[in-house]
């Protein structure tokens, strides 16, 4: 008997190191497959719970400061907190007592800690962003980025009074010089909101370029300025042109459409006092070069335009770059009252530029206009203007000035606080805490990492300058590896990416953390590949990128037009009776919840430039904001890839639609 | 067995794995230790070294010594007992270990060795056919397709791979890395030029210096050079060249400056220590020793603006010592360590450092060739460039450099766009050249050292020799949007043989009795009576006379480089500098004369393939060794 159950003992040990031996061999072949790494720790855990795990940024407690302004009395700063979904207050004044009073006391944390921080936060809506202040002081306005609507807060109460619908994705906002009118940009829906703070209802709205973001009240007081992040719509594989908005408040209506040519990303924008010049921040791609290299500023440069704000006045483009060291993801500016210098935070090098505003329009009025289209190559030019660079913590982003001029702070994003700087010893003299969970989650970290240019060489860009808030920048690409101008692909959006893999348009990388592993190191960053769980990190926080509500979907249900369109887009036969087979019907491939069937297709789109004929399905969710559409961004509305790029019926049957049919089609297309 | 045998064994058994655990994990020097060689006194004078008697830089009787912090002269201890010589250590970033290169026994070849920070045994990193110098450890990439990133676990060193190789550039000191247990070797540089002192830039480019031709001077001579590239040999590129600082070696990177010994003279004599702020590199030359008067050799940055400097005092006798060095004020501080009997060079100390940056390659070993295009030409510091545009720019001419200053072999031609833009395909590995064609194919501009492309490594430049801040505009250039020009890829450019082609014309043209005929006035003279080559082969004396004759101020051939019809002073007198007298020669008869020098000048096809001796101008500069 003894014998028997030594080697039913034995027997069930071997086979146990067996399986063990055999799993290993096989968790190693799965964890090479998806990530294309060889080599790695195999933790599954890793990979398959703890990202799954980890809580959104709102239930880990973050903040993540985005824009500030300080009161006019100078007293308050006021943050709009991402995460908190809330307006952040800090009470200057009591601070300032808190400094003098001794320190050492431990933190009670909670409400008591925050009120001898001078900290106090006032729900707002759900991603709170854009921030103004009206005239006499009395009332703060945020825009709820993922809400659609303005809080309206009561500056002595702090309490919200009220909340109003405007545009898709407000950001930017601010009064006229009466107060009495509040214009909104609708970053989604590319039009700006006037609305009538009397009566408290919107009664007008603008057409913007695209995704206006930025607003500012000019300073002859009757034109509003606003900056747009992308290109307008430009054929194929041309330079991006970006618009800067400027309204007359008075007439209320477009004055002057000025364009950016090869600049996008526009987010930034600040007057100098003296009131002749704007400085706006801006990114210049290389989109239309082979991404070869990145030397030379060979990918993406980061500047500022230097604007002149008469009527058709000129525009300069700088580059705050230096030679081998990059500033990517420029963001915020302001001047200093007095008109001496500009800050400028450069968010993917955790660096706030200190400008001479002075040398910047010294350049602007004696540059030939040869050189105005020349000077913004120049890399070594910002040693001309660039007085400082004040390194930061991690992602600063919004900037306000106090109004003495004496301190300057900057949101410091993804480190929950705030920095002070002095204007006068051009130092960081303070970081106000906003009280964020110590603990770094999966998400957050993954987040830094996507914001962060530490990981390409000399800096020279992140995740975020070509993915803004995780979206697309609706420029087209030449990557290196398939030869020079071929196989051109548009930039994706990153919302909503997770389950919908294949990833690229070629469908070669099966998941996320194949796309962002070796390849990208090899091909875009050109250092070596992200540390395995940091790629761990980031690629969940890319699969955390959830699409923005739909606004097209109405809450009574689908209209008339739209409920068309839902035919069309499920039909099987076409008007003539004729049967469409499955594959090539809307729904075939277009179909489920993800509005994709993680599948590869030939749709007739393959260029002579391409290697393949067949591209992967993209997910069509929320695709009203992603133009230009198909592999190489060749239609530049939904419209276009029916009407010029399907005459032989392979991407769906609509050769045979009415002009009508084709809009009830988009319509439906839009609620998806 | 007793239970207390067995408590015994056990515990024997747990000290003889404990202790030699102990004893190797004991290990490192303390942080601040310093290693750095020791040769007899006056060896490392610049009255030792003879610009020929390259390399200069492998010291016999030189050893390895650790100098451990405040432990006086009387502690230095010698790591490299059992060599013959040892120099150029190099710690890796974690401070543990650290590579050199040493010599056995006398007469071996220098080989590339390995062992503990503290010393221990020396383990060969491998086996190279030929001297290696300078090791330093690079990061390891891993396999392009699964690139894993460990920050020591390469070894790039200068090696003299023996002649014989095919590959280019052998018998000169070129760059090569291999992983730390010797495999994968790969050769990174294939300049015409000697290669060596290469150090790891903190965001993962190598800084190295290399001779080549100063295009400028009036010196007839090569000058050390500084150039940088990516770890594996693409993107190579000029980094800081003449004039200032005629030589300029053993680079070191701090605080966002590169410094290095540089020196007006060929052995190194009267060497200064300059710098060079990396982001502005061309503008930012200076000298930071300085007016101090004596000899710097090497030097290692201490993290805090000071640098360990290896310098010898002017005053007679004096040998090589370690100083400290402030690079604000230009002064020398203390001594660290003087042995009045040995020149102490090339410090290092030992720290854990921040690893530098990896770099995943593009390269496919298995790929042939490489592309590369350059956006817009006129686009370029070169006046002469810039004042032909718009569109005056027709072609350009690419060659495999030779080893001499002028000649190499003709790849072939391809058209410069409207826009500007080229687009090649270019043999990889091999050192190239290239030359701006105007619309009279005469050239324009010469680009004057070869650079290399590595297979598959896509190479753009912004324009030719365009102003080093320049990023580049956002177009599409009209070259790329074509297929790229294949030149010595696939089709062999046209040889014409002075045998079959050029001596009949020669006869019927210039041979004549009044001219370069026998008994003529014109020099040279023309014959056709037999003549010998420089390699004993027989050439007629009009070939002898046009290609064998040196100038004897530069000792450069009189009438024709091969391999460049343009700049050849035979062209120019023929075409530019007209006399009265001159026959005029017709395009056709013109064009065959710049196939057969663009084409290598050779005497007759047959055999063609193999460049004429001779070709070698005299006073060429000793590369090899």
């Amino acid at each position: 008997m003894m014998s028997v159950r030594r080697i039913i003992l034995v027997g069930a040990v071997a086979l146990t190191l067996a399986l063990l031996a055999g799993g290993y061999v096989l968790a190693e072949r799965h964890v090479a497959k998806w990530t294309a790494m060889s080599g790695q720790p195999i933790n599954c855990i890793a990979c398959h719970l703890r990202p799954q795990q980890s809580p959104s940024m709102h239930e880990a407690g973050y903040k993540t400061p985005v824009c500030l302004a300080v009161s006019a009395d100078g007293r308050r700063l006021l943050a709009t907190a991402r995460d908190a979904h809330a307006l952040v207050v800090v009470d200057l004044g009591s601070r300032t007592a808190a400094a003098a009073a001794p320190v050492g006391t431990e933190l009670d944390g909670g409400v008591a800690w925050a009120a001898r921080q001078g900290l106090q936060e006032v729900p707002v809506g759900e991603e709170p962003e854009g921030l103004a202040l009206s005239p006499d002081g009395k009332t703060i306005y945020v825009a709820n980025r993922w809400e659609d609507t303005v809080s309206i807060i009561d500056a002595a109460t702090l309490k919200e009074t009220d909340r109003l619908p405007v545009g898709d994705d407000p950001c930017g906002l601010c009064t006229d010089a009466s107060g009495r009118a509040l214009y909104v940009a609708n970053c989604s829906s590319n039009d700006i909101s006037i609305i009538n703070l009397d009566r408290k209802t919107e009664i007008k709205r603008l057409a913007a370029g695209r995704q206006p973001y930025a607003m500012e009240l000019g300073p002859d007081g009757e034109t509003i300025w606003v900056t747009n992040r992308i290109t307008d719509r430009i054929p194929q594989r041309t330079p991006p042109v970006t618009e800067l908005t400027l309204i007359d408040t008075r007439s209320q209506t477009v004055r002057e459409r000025r364009k950016l040519v090869n600049a996008h990303l526009v987010e930034g924008l600040a007057f100098a006092p003296e009131g002749d010049l704007a400085l706006v921040t801006l990114v210049r791609p290389k989109n239309l070069l082979p991404a070869t290299q990145v030397d030379h500023g060979w990918m993406i440069t980061s500047g500022l335009g230097v604007v002149e704000t008469r009527p058709g006045g000129r525009v300069l483009q700088v580059l705050l770059d230096d030679v081998g060291q990059y500033y990517p993801d420029p963001y915020g500016v302001v001047i200093t009252p007095d008109g001496r210098y500009a800050f400028v935070s450069a968010a993917g090098a955790d660096v706030v530029h200190v400008v001479d505003v002075q040398r910047l329009r010294g350049l602007l009025a004696h540059a030939s206009d040869e050189e105005l289209a020349t000077l913004g190559n120049d890399l070594s030019l910002s040693e001309q203007y660039v007085v400082k660079r004040l390194p930061t913590r991690p992602n600063p982003k919004g900037l306000a000035v106090s109004p003495d001029g004496r301190y300057v702070f900057v949101a410091e994003r993804l480190a929950d606080s705030i920095a002070v700087i002095d204007t006068e010893s051009l130092e960081i003299v303070e970081h106000i805490d906003l009280g964020g969970p110590p603990k770094e989650t999966i998400l957050r970290r993954g987040e830094r990492i996507f914001n962060s240019g530490a990981q390409t060489l000399y800096g020279q860009h992140s995740c975020r300058s070509c993915h803004c808030d995780g979206h697309m920048d609706a420029l087209t690409y030449d990557f290196e590896p398939d030869g020079l101008a071929r196989e051109i692909v548009d930039n994706r959006t990153l919302r909503g990416i997770a389950g919908t893999a294949p990833v690229k348009w070629t469908g070669g990388n099966i998941s996320t953390m194949k796309q962002c592993g070796p390849r990208f190191a090899r091909w875009l960053t050109r250092l070596e590949s992200f540390h395995f769980y940091d790629l761990i990190a980031l690629t969940a926080f890319m699969d955390s990128q959830q699409l923005p509500p739909n606004r097209y979907r109405g809450k009574d249900g689908l209209t008339e037009a739209q409920l068309h369109g839902k035919q069309l887009f499920a039909r099987s036969r076409d008007k003539e009776g004729r049967p469409i087979p499955l594959r090539n019907r809307c729904i075939g491939c277009h179909g489920g919840p993800l509005a994709t069937d993680n599948r590869l297709a030939d749709i007739g789109s393959g260029a002579a430039t391409d290697a393949g004929r067949v591209f992967d399905t993209p997910s069509i969710k929320d695709v009203y904001d992603t133009a230009p559409y198909l592999h190489d961004g060749r239609a530049q509305t939904l419209e276009e890839i029916w009407t010029r790029s399907n005459p032989m019926d392979t991407h769906g049957v609509t050769n045979d639609m009415s002009k009508q049919d084709l809009n009830d089609l988009i319509e439906y297309l839009k609620t998806l | 067995m007793s239970t207390r045998r067995k408590a015994l064994l056990a515990a024997a058994a747990l000290l003889a794995i404990v202790l030699p655990v102990a004893f190797w994990l004991r290990g490192g020097p303390p942080a601040g230790s310093l290693v750095f060689v020791q040769v007899p006194a006056g060896a490392h004078s610049a009255e030792a070294k003879q610009p020929g008697s390259w390399p200069w830089l492998l010291p016999s009787d030189s050893r390895l010594v650790l100098l451990t912090p405040d432990a006086g002269k009387a502690h230095i201890k010698v790591l490299t007992k059992g060599f013959h010589a040892a120099c150029d250590p190099s710690l890796s970033p974690d401070g543990s270990r650290l590579v050199f290169a040493g010599q056995r026994r006398e007469g071996d070849e220098w080989q590339v060795w390995e062992m503990r920070a503290g010393g221990g045994r020396a383990r060969r990193v491998l086996a190279f056919a030929g001297d290696c110098a300078g090791p330093i450890y690079v990061p390891e990439n891993g396999d392009p397709s699964s690139p894993c990133y460990m920050p020591d676990q390469r070894v790039l060193f200068a090696g003299q791979a023996r002649r014989g190789s095919a590959e280019p550039g052998a018998g000169h000191w070129q760059l090569f890395s291999c992983r730390r247990d010797g495999s994968d070797l790969t050769q990174l540089t294939y300049g015409m030029s000697p290669t060596y002192d290469p150090v790891m830039l903190p965001d993962g480019r190598v800084v190295f210096a290399t001779w080549h031709w100063q295009h400028t001077s009036a010196v007839q001579s090569p000058v050390s050079a500084l150039w940088h590239m990516q770890q594996d040999g693409t993107g190579a590129d000029s980094l800081c060249p003449g004039p200032e600082g005629y030589l300029k070696r053993s680079p070191v990177a701090a605080q966002g400056r590169l410094f290095f010994v540089a020196s007006d003279q060929a052995n190194g004599a009267g060497s200064r220590l300059a710098s060079i702020a990396l982001n502005r590199p061309f503008t930012t030359y200076e000298v930071v020793s300085r007016d101090l008067e004596g000899e710097f050799q090497s030097a290692y940055p201490l993290g805090d603006g000071r640098l360990v400097v290896s310098d010898r005092p002017p005053q007679p006798g004096a040998s090589f010592g370690l100083y400290e060095f402030d690079c604000a004020q230009g002064v020398l501080g203390r001594v660290i360590y003087d042995d009045p009997r040995f020149d102490e060079v090339d410090p290092a100390v030992v720290e854990r450092r921040k690893p530098p940056h990896g770099h995943v390659t593009v390269i496919m070993p298995e790929a042939t060739t490489g592309e590369l295009y350059c956006l817009n030409v006129y686009e370029s510091e070169l006046t002469q460039v810039r004042a032909l545009a718009p569109d005056g720019i027709q072609a350009v001419r690419v060659y495999e450099a030779a080893a001499s200053r002028q000649g190499g072999k003709l790849l072939g031609e391809a058209p410069v766009e409207a826009d500007g833009s080229f687009y090649l395909e270019v043999p990889a590995n091999r050192p190239l050249q290239w030359e701006l064609l105007d619309r009279n194919g005469e050239a324009a501009a010469r680009s004057p050292v070869g650079v290399w492309v590595r297979p598959f490594e896509h190479r753009g430049c912004v324009g030719c020799h365009a102003p080093w801040q320049h990023a580049p505009n956002n177009f599409i250039p009209q070259a790329i949007t074509r297929k790229p020009s294949a030149v010595g890829v696939k089709k062999k450019v046209e040889i014409v043989g002075f045998r079959e082609k050029i001596m009949p014309m020669i006869e019927a043209r210039c041979a004549t009795a009044a001219c370069h005929g026998p008994g003529g006035m014109g020099k040279p003279k023309f014959g056709a009576e037999p003549a010998q080559a420089p390699d004993g082969t027989t050439v007629n004396q009009a070939y002898a006379n046009l290609v064998y004759t040196t100038d004897p101020v530069t000792g450069w051939p009189r009438w024709v480089y091969p391999g460049s019809a343009r700049t050849s002073p035979l062209l120019m007198v023929m075409t530019k500098h007209a006399r009265t007298d001159r026959v005029e020669l017709g395009e056709e008869e013109r064009q065959t004369l710049m196939k057969w020098i663009d084409g290598g000048a050779h005497w007759q096809l047959e055999g063609a393939q193999t460049p004429p001796a001779g070709r070698k101008p005299a006073g060429a500069y000793g590369g090899g060794g």
